[in-house]
């Protein structure tokens, strides 16, 4: 099989996701196997294609874990008060971005990318791509105005997310948590894969002694393979902590997994 | 090809018994025939197991000397291994457990290894680098529509007005460049530069989401 056809047409990525016609995946898969080169391209295709799903998830997972914050806040301030009508305008805000998200995600890609360049003028396309983009609506318009709301309300609204990630070394500094300025709820979330053996996952915080500050069992990846938990600033004294996930087979025994060091200040 | 091409030689050396030549021919075709069978195979456990019957089966074939056309010996190899390949999913079927895509993913990109972990983040900072250094946010919503939401690059193309050719020069450049941080990388001739998002505003985060969402709605469609 020709090379400058393999480009062209991107036979690879197509092979690797299992979309050519049978008859070309064979003549494919003679030429791969004795192709140095071909492997290399399917590879890095493969290595690319993995880590732009691996990417796209944990962005999606920041968004969940943001939303999740607001879930919490209408639970922790649920009486009258300040508080609860901060909670309130939170959901609300939330509730916006999910029906606004929803909507795009419902409508044709063009209307996504008309979104795309009202919320980013000089930042959209930067080629002659944007010439395609739709005329501007009313309804465009609003979607802006809420977006916009959003976006500058985010920051106040769900406080702070405390992303933990594993700590390779000396030079890696684990995040922290500064009780003074976090200003409300914080969340700990952590990326996990699912894995088909555990049922459920258990959470638990433990202290530089070792003592178990805070556990949960059960807890579940969301739809976007985050596990996370909330808490108030006042909730940890400072200190060093461990957020260990264990992994909790149908009637096993838990398995350690991982853990992930962070700081509250 | 004449008998004295390299794949003829190494047919004759196998048909005299020669084991040698036997280690050579897993040694030559082994990654393509691993490649093979890891995109007909569900699990990484599969792969393996299968890989020494694709082996064993054409090693015997050799032997009897079934392979009369040297030149065909990669088209012969690949053959052997989809066909073992689609005989397990068979078997599978027959067993009622249905093959799950996400499992032949975790299989590929193992968890609960460290190293594989490390790798699989190394490899995800590979990726958000290449994603920050496309030319602009059309390339990206290529990518993710085409990696993640696996659209058809027809609608792609014609959503994002470009050709066929166009379209395929973004995978293309992605994917080189992709290349090129990854043997970087391997020959650790420079050291990893931060992941790109960590630098860049809300803003353009809140963009990259609004895109990513709509993808994601595609494959998911939680709402």
């Amino acid at each position: 099989m020709d090379h400058a056809l393999i480009e062209e047409d991107a036979l690879l990525e197509l092979y690797a996701q299992g979309r050519l016609d049978p008859e070309v995946e064979e003549e494919l898969e003679a030429h791969l196997v004795g192709c140095a080169t071909c492997q290399e391209e399917l590879i890095a295709v493969r290595g690319l294609a993995r880590g732009v799903r691996r990417v796209a998830s944990e962005e999606a997972a920041r968004l969940v874990v943001q939303a999740g914050i607001a879930s919490r806040l209408r639970r922790t301030f649920s009486g009258p008060g300040r508080w609860g009508w901060i909670a309130a305008a939170a959901l609300v805000v939330f509730g916006a971005l999910a029906a606004t998200y929803a909507a795009r995600m419902a409508s044709e890609n063009r209307e996504l990318r008309a979104i795309v360049a009202a919320q980013g003028p000089g930042e959209g396309t930067g080629d002659a791509e944007g010439a395609r983009t739709p005329p501007e609506t009313p309804g465009d318009q609003s979607e802006r105005d809420r977006l916009a709301a959003l976006e500058r309300s985010l920051p106040a609204a769900v406080g702070t997310v405390v992303l933990l990630t594993e700590v390779r070394g000396a030079d890696d500094t684990p995040p922290s948590v500064e009780r003074a300025t976090v200003g409300g709820p914080f969340a700990l979330a952590v990326y996990i894969l699912d894995d088909p053996r555990f049922s459920s996952y258990r959470m638990e915080v433990v202290d530089e002694d070792g003592r178990i500050a805070w556990q949960r069992s059960g807890v579940t990846p969301n739809a976007f393979e985050a596990l996370m938990a909330t808490f108030t600033p006042e909730f940890f004294p400072p200190g060093k902590y461990q957020l260990r996930i264990s992994g909790l087979p149908d009637g096993g025994e838990a398995e350690p997994l991982e853990s992930y060091p962070f700081e509250v200040r | 090809m004449t008998s004295s091409s390299p794949e003829a030689h190494l047919i004759e050396r196998i048909e005299a018994g020669d084991r040698q030549a036997e280690d050579l021919l897993v040694e030559r075709f082994g990654r393509g025939v691993a490649l093979v069978l890891d995109r007909h195979s569900s699990w990484r456990g599969e792969v393996d197991d299968l890989f020494q019957e694709t082996f064993r089966v054409a090693i015997e074939k050799l032997r009897r000397g079934e392979l009369r056309d040297p030149e065909k010996l990669g088209a012969f190899l690949a053959q052997i291994a989809r066909y073992l390949s689609l005989d397990a999913a068979r078997k599978q079927i027959r067993r009622k457990t249905e093959p799950d895509a996400e499992r032949v993913e975790r299989e590929i990109a193992p968890r609960g290894n460290p190293l594989s972990d490390l790798l699989e983040r190394e490899n995800t900072r590979l990726v958000r680098r290449v994603l920050a250094e496309l030319d602009n946010d059309r390339d990206r919503e290529v990518l993710f529509r085409f990696y993640l939401a696996e659209e058809d690059r027809r609608e792609i193309a014609r959503d994002l007005g470009l050709d066929n050719l166009q379209l395929n020069r973004v995978l293309y450049r992605a994917r080189k460049r992709y290349q090129t941080l990854y043997q970087e990388r391997l020959s650790g001739s420079r050291p990893m530069p931060p992941a790109p998002h960590e630098g860049r505003s809300h803003r353009t985060l809140l963009l990259g989401l609004v895109s990513l969402l709509a993808t994601l709605a595609q494959v998911v469609q939680p709402w």
